[in-house]
């Protein structure tokens, strides 16, 4: 018998997962999941989406020594939306990404608030995970997944989102835009389109993680939506942007690398969902956080070396036409 | 609502120009399907239209017609004015219903329009100075987004846009601030649409906020979804002079909407959409250019008065 030939296998996941479920929290709440992920002093520290019975989100801090056990969750929310001076998060705050900023010393996090006009990307800053400054919603709505690069290009910030369009055949996409102070942004353009047709990663991405600056550019791990009779699917696919000028795509993953496959991530409140919002590189190991099924955050784990090596077999700009 | 009132009745706010509508595809130099939904501005004593032009392909280009009253004899250019670029990428699917305003500290004319990209319509941004050389400024919020224009000046030593993101098909009109014209934050909910009522469904900015007394005077279309479609009508508000984010006053009425067969008979019937207005200020008369039925040019006018007393009621 030949054996069937594989697909590489990037990520693994934890033998323990999930990690953190609803039964886990301190208090009441209806979901835990698409979690932010950085190190904090000596610890891994996630600021997890928490979905209340009311069907608002919040966010909450976590925090473990080896990052893969002895969680520590907040007894209180950390982060509540705060509609009264920030009138964008009155229907709660989503799916953060957290970007340590060197140059400033600071955490920035990138977050969804659910204005009445759509969720829109706000961004926050933080030192030490306990005070939080609010720097108010930088994109209109619609639009989500968004990641501040943790530093300038040009003297400029710069940060990728994804604006979304309901018009056929737009499509959503992955943009990038810049700004001179973190809080008035331009130069928007497209970086990486939906593909089209039968494509895994057709008409609507976006964003996951931060980008990882590696020694080829910066790595970039996406989402992609199929959408299937029954609902949807979301897997995940691998990017590589240009060190020096991130609005040019260097290589992009044709096939997904990673995707619903355990009933974690197969049942929940959305059926068929793995979404990451964060992942953290120590030495050649990756731990990717990760929502499963809008339920639940679990982690899968891979070589830093593997995901470098993979990505530069990836196709090029060279045959961009395949890329939407 | 005053039920008694026949003054409306007897004397609408808006009037139709006689002439209705004074400009149609059959008006153009070159083959076009459609002409519609035009900035206005006042250059020189002339009016000066710039009107989207939809091409037999689907796609849109804007051109320039000039008249000496700013009501007949106008002159369509030969050719368009502004063409999609496509070095400018979000420029692929065509150019759509530009505003223009005169930015006096710049001296230099201001034209938001929407770029039909990719990821959808976004709102870009061009500067000239004499409606021949055009000088592209890229695009200032990302798609989903229309229906902009600039305030004509500095409002607390930032420019302001008026701008409405669309989520789903449902959108409120926004306001948004910018130090330099090219990076753009401070993103709030400046009109938002009301359940139930004419403007439920959508609403989006008409022509440029007009400067008066009492407050930057802002017309704007408000969408009701029908059985057999939308129905695009017209209503006001009026925006504190200092902090425009204030709505002083807003209509409960629409103050004008479809009605005549070049409204209510086109590509898309039902439609009103005021983009353009030129406001007399010596006699007060208003001037307003609106696309009909996304097929052609019209324009009905009122009296700055009157407009102002209607929103105090």
């Amino acid at each position: 018998m030949r054996q069937q030939k594989m697909y590489p296998e990037l990520f693994t996941r934890y033998e323990n997962n999930p990690i953190l479920t609803i039964a886990d929290w301190p208090y009441p709440a209806n979901s835990v999941f698409n979690c932010a992920a950085t190190k904090y002093n000596d610890e891994t520290i996630l600021l997890a989406r928490v979905e209340d019975r009311r069907g608002m989100s919040h966010l909450t801090v976590v925090r473990s020594k080896d990052g893969f056990s002895n969680w520590i969750i907040d007894e209180k929310p950390t982060i509540l939306p705060d509609p009264k001076n920030y009138p964008e998060e009155v229907w709660g705050i989503e799916d953060p990404r957290i970007t340590y900023v060197d140059e400033l010393d600071e955490y920035i996090i990138a977050y969804a608030s659910y204005s009445r006009g759509g969720p829109l990307v706000s961004l926050a800053k933080t030192k030490d995970f306990k005070n939080f400054e609010r720097l108010g919603p930088v994109m209109p709505p619609e639009d989500k997944d968004a990641a501040l690069f943790p530093v300038r290009f040009g003297g400029r910030w710069a940060m990728l989102h994804r604006p979304a369009s309901t018009i056929p055949g737009a499509g959503a996409h992955i943009w990038i835009s810049f700004s001179p102070d973190l809080k008035h942004w331009g130069d928007h353009r497209i970086v990486i389109k939906a593909r089209q047709g039968g494509w895994w990663d057709a008409n609507k991405i976006g964003l996951s993680p931060e980008p990882i600056r590696i020694p080829e550019g910066w790595l970039i791990l996406y989402h992609g939506v199929r959408r299937t009779g029954s609902g949807v699917i979301y897997r995940l696919g691998l990017a590589l942007l240009d060190a020096e000028h991130p609005s040019k795509l260097l290589r992009r993953s044709d096939e997904w690398i990673f995707g619903p496959q355990e009933h974690y991530e197969r049942e929940g409140d959305v059926d068929d969902v793995v979404f990451p919002c964060g992942w953290i590189v120590d030495g050649d190991q990756v731990r990717l956080y990760y929502g499963g099924a809008d339920t639940c955050i679990a982690i899968a784990t891979a070589s830093l070396q593997e995901l470098r090596d993979y990505v530069m077999t990836c196709p090029t700009a060279q045959n961009s036409e395949r890329w939407g | 609502m005053d039920f008694n009132s026949k003054e409306q009745r007897i004397k609408p706010i808006f009037q139709r120009f006689p002439d209705n509508p004074i400009l149609t595809p059959s008006d153009w130099p070159y083959p076009v399907n459609a002409v519609f939904n035009p900035a206005a501005i006042e250059v020189n004593g002339e009016t000066v239209l710039l009107v989207r032009v939809e091409d037999m392909r689907g796609f849109s280009h804007l051109t320039l017609a000039r008249s000496e009253n700013g009501y007949s004899d106008w002159q369509v250019e030969e050719r368009p004015a502004l063409v999609p670029d496509p070095t400018f990428n979000e420029e692929q699917w065509g150019i759509e219903d530009p505003r223009i305003v005169w930015l006096e500290e710049r001296q230099e004319y201001a034209i938001t329009y929407v770029s039909f990209s990719r990821g959808g319509p976004l709102v870009s941004l061009a500067m000239t100075r004499d409606f021949k050389s055009f000088h592209r400024m890229g695009c200032l919020v990302p798609p989903e987004d229309k229906d902009a224009s600039l305030f004509p000046r500095l409002v607390n030593d930032h420019y302001v846009l008026i701008h409405r993101p669309i989520i789903r098909g449902e959108a409120h009109i926004w306001i948004s601030f910018s130090p330099d014209l090219k990076f753009w934050g401070d993103h709030q909910v400046l009109i938002p649409a009301r359940p139930g009522w004419w403007d439920s469904h959508r609403v989006g900015l008409g022509p440029p906020p007009i400067e008066t007394p009492e407050g930057w005077l802002i017309i704007y279309h408000g969408v009701r979804m029908t059985a057999s479609g939308s129905l695009y009508r017209v209503g006001m508000a009026l925006l504190d002079l200092d902090d425009p984010r204030k709505i002083i006053r807003r209509t409960e009425n629409w103050v004008f909407g479809p009605k005549e067969g070049y409204e209510r008979m086109g590509d898309v019937p039902a439609v009103t959409f005021p983009t353009g207005v030129v406001v007399d200020q010596s006699s007060g008369d208003v001037r307003m250019y609106y696309g009909a039925a996304d097929s052609y040019v019209s324009i009905a006018t009122a009296q700055l008065d009157r407009l102002l007393e209607e929103l105090k009621k």
